[in-house]
């Protein structure tokens, strides 16, 4: 399925990130030995999806302290680290994760598009490590990613594939 | 025979009418042989006088083997050749052999080249319109209280500038390095990264060098305060103009122009009827001549000023301009006078014909835009000009009635081409819906965050006026937006240094903030203004420049005092420094030079690694780049980063497609000689990162606060920063940072209202004391 990405400045070449619909994420997440969740700043606006990602069984980092406080009021702790620094680690074949174990799957939400693409593109040009887009917006640079969703559904999406 | 027509002793210039030796034959000819002119500046020259591409790749190595890039690509094509494109995706290579890590470095250098090139061709500029008025025996004078004038000219170029002359001289050198490091970049030149890496910062630092040549000239050609601590305060906001006066609005960076008009106005004594508004740079500039110029506001308010029909005539210069401004200015029967070979618009050159001629035509004809490139007549045709139009233009100096506005935006289908074209993706289509029934609130809401590009107007398939739409959703606020800005003091005193040197070396004053850059922001621009006061209560020195220095004058308490009439203009703790326009923020750089070289009797000349090496090690400074707009703001970037200056960019900076980050938890990256013991030991990892971009304004605080440590901070001064960074951390997290352990060396380091957590967070930690070296990178430094 071919799916215009959200914003308009998005547009890196002939790879397009795969579209997905919520069982495949699922399965995507099932099948990843050390997933790990990306929430950035936007996601400290949204009451709703966080308290949907709070509740999910994955190693969740938030990338900036709203975010983080916005989990600890929800009785979930996270990791912190900085967007960029984080993507570091995640690129460099030395760092073993926050739990021990190196990181295979990145899923991202929550993050200022511009700066997400610019990260995701990181991951994907310079390192192993799967991307998978879980905002509301197409990103093509991803392996996989949502489709542009309305918010209900989006939600939908986020229970359907982290509860 | 030779007949001499005139001898100089700054540059012997022989003009010689006719010569027939034998072997020669010709007349008419001018030859020119350098200057003669006795040395006064004792100093004994360093090994690293006017450096090229090779001199300080050593140095730029250390660097980028403990800073390493991060590439993030914007596209996986090269397009720079007919080879291309090239699709470099997937380990793939282009025709030329260029591999995607290596192209992003490449692309990464002409970025820095670009906004390189834009400062150095300002300074040509002045530097030429300087000497032609001035003469090149024109005495650089700073005043008693500043004796290095050009700190970053004596280390790199290693003369001590006394004329204007010795800044044509400078150029010279800066314009030859620029042109190696571009022919560098063509296809089929250099094949690796860590190269384009190693000469984007010999540019930055020639980027630094040619905005100090800028400053100095525009300061004593067209006497700014030098270093004044108590300039005066100037208005800034949409909302400053006079509506009884004729209005001259200026845009760009290079005040030539806009200082001819000032000049006319109070020759003419016009200046009850006609008044000079500013918007970027050159508004900086402009106030540091006559503070009572107003600024409009930065880069973002160009678009809403134009579109509000305020300005009879727009004067542009260059940098930071509309390209459409000829086009948005029509809509408004506003007149445009360009005036810069670097933005002429396709415009007719008038520049030969007489200013009464030119207004007639313009008046008569149906255009509403010329190029003049004679600052002076430019500056005659826009006051005229101003004055005859302002009457006539009354009905255009407003925005469209409510009920056009709502017509308009009743077209709207809700199709989200605007908010898929919008830089910081605000739900325009929602607030749109919402504003159909007359309710524009929401409207007003969602232009606090605005950088006013247009983008969402272009994409508009109904060609809605988005921008004019929000304008008029916030027309109450905007006409009474006033506050007020302290006037660019230019460069810091000698004085000044002398009293803040140690304590910021010592680490007492906890660090040194410079926010530089351009105003397209992710989150609104009250963010700078809240980063900056957030560090002024805590006692740390802010200075500023440009758009940002801008945006933190809009920024009012809940008293609606303007931080600049808050906080005292001095270079010291706790205070707020307004440097000037964009090439000002030299003298944050120059400041931490001269601590090297005023506090710890570091020589200058052709020294660079060894000042570079002490304010990595020694100087607590920070820059903040919150919005990141041109090429320049990178540049800016990359000068500071090779003098050890670490930047902190805003979320849009992450397009510049490279960062410099540290690893602090690979110890044997932070490895440093101790010139104590001559041992190589592992310091602790501060600065952490060269080159970052922050999420949010919280984060960037965070950033902050441990980005001004320093290696060589005594236990005192390291605990007063760790204190802070405890404190923003807990104010921010609820917790202790967990990598306290890598910052405090000794107990004598940890904070006392912390103690107990502190020292709990270590024992987890297995924490141990360890010694504080006396820092370098430089082997020789240890000999």
């Amino acid at each position: 399925m071919y799916v215009k990405p959200w914003y308009h400045g998005d547009s890196f070449g002939n790879r397009y990130a795969m579209v997905i619909d919520y069982k495949y994420a699922k399965k995507i997440l099932n099948r990843c030995k050390n997933p790990i969740i990306i929430a950035g700043e936007l996601l400290s606006r949204d009451k709703e999806a966080i308290d949907i990602i709070s509740k999910a069984r994955y190693d969740i980092v938030s990338t900036t302290p709203k975010t983080y406080i916005a989990f600890k009021d929800r009785d979930r702790e996270t990791y912190y680290e900085s967007l960029n620094t984080l993507i570091n680690l995640l690129k460099s074949d030395d760092w073993k994760g926050f739990n021990g174990k190196e990181y295979d799957l990145a899923v991202f939400i929550g993050i200022f598009h511009q700066l997400l693409i610019q990260m995701i593109s990181t991951l994907r040009n310079f390192s192993n490590v799967i991307t998978m887009n879980a905002s509301r917006f197409y990103v093509s640079i991803a392996d996989y990613s949502f489709p542009n969703l309305d918010r209900d559904t989006w939600l939908e999406y986020l229970r359907k594939t982290f509860l | 025979m030779i007949e001499f027509d005139k001898i100089s002793m700054d540059n012997i210039l022989v003009k010689v009418k006719k010569i027939d030796s034998g072997i020669i034959k010709g007349e008419n000819i001018t030859l020119e042989f350098g200057k003669i002119r006795e040395e006064t500046w004792e100093e004994k020259e360093g090994p690293q006088v006017k450096p090229n591409i090779f001199t300080l790749r050593n140095w730029d190595f250390k660097l980028l083997s403990r800073y390493k890039p991060f590439y993030s690509p914007l596209c996986d094509f090269c397009c720079k050749c007919t080879f291309g494109k090239c699709d470099l995706s997937e380990g793939k290579k282009g025709a030329c052999g260029i591999d995607m890590i290596t192209q992003q470095a490449r692309e990464f250098c002409l970025n820095v080249a670009i906004g390189t090139a834009c400062h150095m061709a300002h300074a040509r500029h002045l530097v030429d319109y300087l000497i032609k008025k001035l003469g090149r025996d024109y005495k650089i004078d700073l005043g008693m209280e500043i004796d290095v004038e050009a700190p970053i000219i004596r280390t790199v170029v290693g003369i001590k500038p006394e004329v204007l002359g010795d800044l044509d001289e400078v150029l010279k050198y800066a314009e030859e390095q620029l042109t190696h490091v571009l022919a560098s970049i063509a296809t089929g030149q250099e094949g690796s990264a860590i190269d384009y890496e190693s000469k984007a910062l010999h540019l930055g630092m020639i980027d630094n060098l040619a905005k100090e040549v800028a400053d100095i000239a525009q300061i004593i050609g067209f006497n700014y305060p030098k270093g004044d601590e108590n300039a005066p305060l100037a208005e800034i906001g949409l909302g400053t103009y006079d509506a009884n006066k004729a209005s001259i609005l200026t845009i760009g960076h290079n005040a030539i122009v806009g200082i001819e008009i000032l000049d006319y106005i109070e020759q003419n004594n016009l200046s009850d009827r006609v008044e000079v508004l500013g918007i970027c740079c050159t508004s900086h500039d402009l106030t540091r001549r006559n503070s009572r110029v107003k600024i409009i506001g930065p880069l973002s308010s160009q678009l809403r000023f134009v579109r509000a029909g305020i300005a009879d005539v727009i004067v542009v210069d260059e940098q930071c301009i509309r390209t459409d401004i000829v086009e948005e200015a029509r809509k408004k029967k506003s007149f445009v006078i360009a005036t810069s070979d670097k933005a002429c618009y396709g415009l007719e050159d008038k520049t030969e014909e007489p200013a009464d001629k030119i207004i007639m035509e313009l008046l008569n004809g149906n255009k509403n835009a010329v190029l003049i490139h004679d600052p002076k007549k430019a500056a005659e045709v826009a006051v005229k000009l101003a004055l005859l139009v302002s009457p006539i233009r009354k009905d255009y100096k407003k925005l469209p009635d409510i009920k056009e506005v709502i017509e308009d935006i009743r077209r709207c289908t809700k199709c989200y081409n605007c908010q898929r074209n919008c830089p910081v993706n605000l739900d325009i289509p929602d607030a749109i819906e919402k504003a159909k029934g007359g309710n524009l609130f929401e409207l007003s809401i969602i232009r606090e965050e605005c950088i006013a590009c247009g983008r969402c107007e272009s994409a508009c398939p109904k060609g809605i006026k988005i921008v004019t739409a929000m304008e008029k959703a916030t027309e109450y606020i905007v006409k009474n937006e006033r506050s007020k800005i302290r006037v660019g003091r230019g460069p810091i005193k000698d004085t000044e240094i002398r009293k803040v040197g140690q304590p910021i070396v010592f680490g007492e004053i906890p660090g040194v903030i410079l926010f530089a850059g351009c105003s397209n922001y992710y989150n609104g621009a009250k963010e700078v203004g809240e980063i900056a006061e957030e560090f002024l209560k805590r006692n740390y020195i802010v200075a500023a420049t440009g758009c940002a220095a801008m945006s933190i004058a809009m920024y009012k308490d809940e008293e609606g005092k303007s931080l600049y009439e808050k906080y005292p203009g001095s270079f010291d703790a706790g205070c707020l420094v307004n440097l000037g326009s964009c090439v000002a923020n030299s003298h944050a750089i120059g400041a931490a030079i001269k601590i090297a070289n005023i506090f710890a009797k570091k020589p200058l000349r052709g020294n660079f690694e060894v000042i570079a090496d002490y304010i990595l090690n020694r100087v607590g400074a920070v820059a903040v780049v919150w919005g990141t707009m041109s090429q320049k703001a990178i540049a800016i970037a990359t000068g500071a980063n090779r003098w050890g200056i670490p930047v902190i960019l805003g979320p849009h900076g992450v397009k510049y497609r490279r960062l410099l980050l540290g690893r602090k938890d690979r110890e044997e990256d932070w490895y440093v000689y101790d010139a104590r013991t001559k041992k190589r030991v592992i310091a602790d990892p501060v600065p952490e990162h060269l080159l970052v971009v922050a999420e949010s304004k919280e984060e960037a605080m965070i950033w902050i606060a441990k980005l001004v440590m320093r290696p060589n901070d005594t236990s005192k001064g390291r605990m007063i920063k760790v204190a802070h960074y405890i404190d923003l951390y807990k104010k921010l997290f609820g917790k202790l940072p967990d990598d306290l352990h890598l910052y405090i060396r000794n107990e004598n380091e940890i904070p006392f209202n912390y103690k107990d957590e502190v020292i709990k967070i270590l024992k987890e930690k297995g924490w141990k004391p360890r010694e504080i070296p006396d820092p370098t990178l430089l082997e020789r430094n240890i000999r």
